[in-house]
């Protein structure tokens, strides 16, 4: 079948009305269930997979697609206007998205989220739609050794994200490394750090610290001092996101998508580091470095690059491996199985006309959350003004809600709280939140990884040298450390001055 | 960070509600960390006695009350309809088994 | 304090036997101890709906996820035993789980096991770039040294499986002469096959379906008397293996030990019901699982020898963690 049948036949499975309505009901959902905190695109997902089985496949698995697509930009809403992350992979927003709310221009931050997460997403639709086997084979090429080496150089981002002082970065970082080791041992199945609490085994719930580490330091200030917010201009205004905005961030939307590209074709990273490290790169590129943590609006546009240039290329192990990269893409893959489908390099032979319809879906997914995002920027507007004495009891009781239905355990929302005072007090410290973040991710990545890498090679650790990924990630390490010390010895010197 | 102490007390400086800061002492701040810390060990032990809609409004009009709020009419009336919004919204569209507590279950 | 005390005492009691008499007045609590999209997520949804019209009353499905299902199953363990809230058990979470580690805060006796409704057989693959083509093969090439397992994690199906079938085929200390290469979930363990971290693995036909209908994974043995469709591989009773017959996975729904014998009865009969669905028989069995409705005895006979077997094979590997 030539490349215009493949469309053809695609288009004749798309071309219906049930189909683009689900998917635009689907980004719908999306958003609005990932502007909830704890709810989260992953839970949003899993709640409309039943009700695709009866669907036509094409029909149900777009509808899932939407629901993946509004999600990822729909927890860049709550990361803005109110600092919860709505779903993980938005916690890099943050970072500039929430200073820009408090200087009364969240409506620009919104807008630019929008924007960069519209762009990174066609992106990363087109990078599926053209280099889909070409990734996949690439991505295979990756195991534990090549893993490692990636993401020692992550762990470079941390600099990146420290602020004005690495050695609070660091502390912070390690920190986050030190709760990342509760739970179980991988290799022995051992307890760590468990306290014989049989909720500790699980380790501490992802959500739970995210949550508690970004939004209740805010609650708790507020207590600290109720009246600090007044006479700050926190309404959402008449700004706007501006054209110029767009040009200038343009740069580091599409490094954010290639990024986001580039870790989401490697299954088991996902969307959260991705956006840090696409903010970190665009921080390091910048001329306005210094403003980056202070409402920086082309920081919001990296991290939302970051983290929607991932959304497609999941997709990419996904169709053409049957691997699935996330626990979302894992959910969407039991919509395929449920209707019989098996993705998988044999899919593009004997569903060819599923996969076509599925891309130009994704492309129109692209046109539709554009609408849906800028509507529902409109419909969130009431919450930047809100007074605050009364935003920040709803947030804290929203994140009881959101933080107990990630994992139905009232455990978490002690975590939660637990983690919100360990953020106050960082926060009073002046120790950056978001390097603890990441080490926390990253930590047990770097660990499994190390340690699946001296089981496969019987302790030599010559195989963490293996091949030219290795080699290359072990370069850019290198280098990133060497521009960080440099960096370092420079406001010393400075300093000393 | 905006919340360190010199910046706090510009900010009152400039602000309207003068019977409201600058009088402020620093052990009335404590006294309310240390009230938040109470509303937080209190909301673990009533979550799973009382429910999580029971327990979020209690723990919402103490909050707002601690922040000394300015509409504290607005604060009752939001600490009924969120919880119980939240409620219905996580468990019946979502399908969530929200912890019901021991005395009044809602449907 | 103590005036308070027993007037809620009293009124959990009314409570209690209200709860009793009517069983059930209200939605009931299912909890299914490991993530959204995995195997037990799926059966546990499927035969939610069936289930659902049988019992009369909502039941809400609440994933609580972590160490290996051991954390939703304790939040079960600790429930009231008023069959408000139950159990989705899996092979993992009890029996391999409770047989491998002596630091596990529960033990099938904290269970009462009200049916098993599901078998999922276990198959064993390999990537077709590894040359290994059978079982002999994969047995001559463990012999030669470097062969390595992949699994979701210590404690799990997947690790246990992996040493037991190769202690079946004569190798007699499967732990020295395979690395076990434990991964983060079922989906990597599958991917670092394909990725060639590690040689083979055994696990849920389900799971390795898709890659075997695309050719990327070949099947190698299975472990049911009947041969699994869409499986061209020997069965393990082929192979003169029949004690392999107890390697499979299961799914089944516990309550907590107190679990009245009238609620028991209950589910048995729902389960009757719920299970002759066809809908759900059709969507069950074209993921691979064989719907086997087992009656409370049945059920808890079944876990206790596969539990047996698994412990003997433990204790002899000296593969429990003690830790």
């Amino acid at each position: 079948m030539s490349f215009i049948d493949s469309v053809m036949a695609g288009l004749s499975l798309v071309s219906s009305v049930e189909a683009f309505l689900a998917l635009f009901v689907g980004i719908c959902i999306g958003v609005v269930g990932g502007a909830i905190p704890g709810l989260s695109a992953t839970m949003a997902v899993a709640l409309t997979l039943p009700f695709t089985f009866s669907m036509q496949p094409i029909t149900g698995i777009l509808l899932l697609l939407g629901v993946y697509k509004g999600g990822i930009f729909g927890g860049s809403i709550p990361a803005i206007l109110i600092k919860t992350p709505g779903t993980p992979a938005s916690s890099a927003t943050i970072l500039d998205g929430f200073p820009l709310a408090e200087k009364g221009e969240a409506g620009r931050a919104l807008g630019m989220a929008l924007w960069a997460s519209c762009t990174a997403d066609l992106v990363s639709n087109l990078a599926l739609i053209f280099f889909a086997g070409f990734l996949a084979s690439f991505a295979l090429q990756f195991g534990p050794p090549e893993f490692f080496a990636l993401i020692l150089f992550s762990l470079t981002i941390i600099a990146g994200v420290s602020g004005d002082s690495l050695l609070r970065g660091a502390i912070a970082a390690l920190l986050g490394l030190l709760l990342a080791t509760v739970g179980l041992d991988l290799v022995y199945g051992t307890n760590r750090f468990t306290f014989e609490d049989p909720n500790l085994m699980g380790g501490l719930n992802f959500i739970a610290v995210l949550i508690g580490l970004f939004a209740l330091p805010e609650i708790i200030a507020m207590a600290w001092n109720p009246v600090a917010h007044l006479g700050q201009t926190r309404s959402l205004g008449k700004s706007k996101v501006t054209i110029t905005d767009y040009k200038r961030s343009f740069k580091s939307i599409v490094r954010g998508s290639l990024i986001g590209v580039f870790l989401g074709s490697i299954p088991g990273i996902g969307a959260a580091p991705s956006a840090f490290l696409s903010y970190s790169e665009a921080r390091r590129k910048s001329p306005n470095k210094d403003n980056f943590g202070n409402g920086e609006i082309e920081g919001v546009a990296a991290s939302e690059a970051g983290n929607n240039g991932v959304a497609g290329a999941t997709l990419i192990p996904l169709l053409a491996l049957g691997i699935p990269g996330d626990v979302i893409t894992a959910i969407i893959i039991g919509a395929f199985m449920v209707h019989g489908l098996q993705p998988g390099p044999m899919m593009f032979v004997l569903n060819v006309d599923i996969v076509y319809g599925l891309f130009i879906g994704l492309i129109v997914s692209s046109v539709f959350l554009f609408l849906v995002g800028s509507v529902a920027i409109k419909g969130f507007k009431f919450v930047a003004d809100v007074p605050k004495r009364i935003l920040m009891p709803a947030v804290l009781v929203l994140c009881i809600y959101g933080v107990f239905a990630v994992n139905n355990n009232i455990f978490d929302v002690g975590v939660m709280f637990a983690m919100g005072w360990v953020g106050y007090v960082m926060m009073r410290m002046r120790v950056p939140a978001a390097p603890f973040l990441i080490a926390f991710i990253l930590g047990p990545l770097l660990e499994d990884n190390f340690r699946q890498a001296m089981l496969m090679s019987g302790s030599d650790p010559m195989i963490l040298i293996r091949g030219p990924i290795t080699w290359f990630f072990w370069t850019l390490t290198v280098i990133a450390l060497v521009a960080i010390t440099r960096t370092v010895v420079k406001g010393t010197v400075t300093a000393g001055n | 960070m905006k919340d360190s102490p010199i910046q706090e007390s510009k900010i009152g400086e400039n602000t309207l509600d003068e019977y409201e800061n600058q009088t402020e002492s620093v052990s009335a701040s404590w006294l309310r960390l240390v009230g938040l810390a109470l509303i937080m060990v209190l909301t673990m032990f009533a979550l799973p006695r009382l429910g999580m809609v029971w327990t979020s409004m209690i723990v919402f009009i103490a909050t707002a009350l601690l922040f000394k709020t300015r509409h504290p009419i607005v604060a009752v009336v939001c600490a009924v309809i969120i919880p119980l919004l939240l409620y219905a919204f996580f468990a019946h569209v979502a399908g969530i088994a929200i912890p019901q507590g021991n005395f009044v279950r809602l449907p | 304090m103590k005036k308070l005390s027993v007037v809620i005492g009293v009124a959990l009691a009314t409570l209690a036997s209200v709860a009793h008499a009517e069983y059930p007045e209200r939605a009931v609590k299912m909890v299914i101890p490991y993530g959204a999209g995995g195997a037990t997520d799926i059966s546990a949804r499927t035969i939610a709906e069936p289930l659902g019209n049988a019992v009369g009353k909502p039941l809400v499905m609440a994933n609580v996820t972590g160490a290996g299902g051991a954390t939703g199953s304790v939040s079960v363990q600790n429930a009231k035993a008023d069959g408000y809230t139950m159990l989705f058990a899996r092979v993992g979470s009890h029996s391999v789980n409770p047989a491998m580690k002596a630091t596990l805060p529960y033990t099938l006796d904290d269970f009462r096991f009200v049916t098993v409704y599901e078998i999922n057989p276990v198959a064993c693959a390999v990537t077709p770039a590894s040359g290994i083509k059978s079982m002999d093969d994969l047995i001559a090439k463990v012999k030669e040294g470097g062969v390595s397992y992949s699994s979701s994690g210590v404690g799990s199906l997947l690790h246990l499986a992996g040493a037991m079938v190769l202690k079946e085929f004569g190798i007699d200390n499967p732990l020295e002469a395979a690395v076990h290469i434990p991964q983060k979930g079922g989906g990597a363990a599958a991917t670092a096959v394909l990725n060639g971290t590690a040689t083979f693995l055994c696990t849920n036909s389900s799971a390795v379906a898709g890659f075997v209908a695309n050719e990327q994974l070949v099947p190698l043995m299975v472990t049911t008397p009947e041969p699994v469709v869409g499986f061209d591989a020997p069965t393990a009773n082929d192979l003169g293996k029949p004690a392999l017959n107890q390697l499979v996975g299961w799914t089944g729904i516990a309550g907590p030990d107190g679990l009245p014998d009238d609620v028991a009865a209950k589910w048995g009969e729902w389960m009757a019901v719920a299970t002759e669905d066809a809908k759900f028989n059709e969507t069950m069995t074209s993921r691979g699982s064989v719907i086997q409705l087992m009656n409370p005895v049945d059920a808890n006979e079944f876990i206790q020898t596969q539990y047996e077997t698994f412990r003997q094979l433990v204790d002899d590997l000296g593969m429990r963690i003690e830790g």
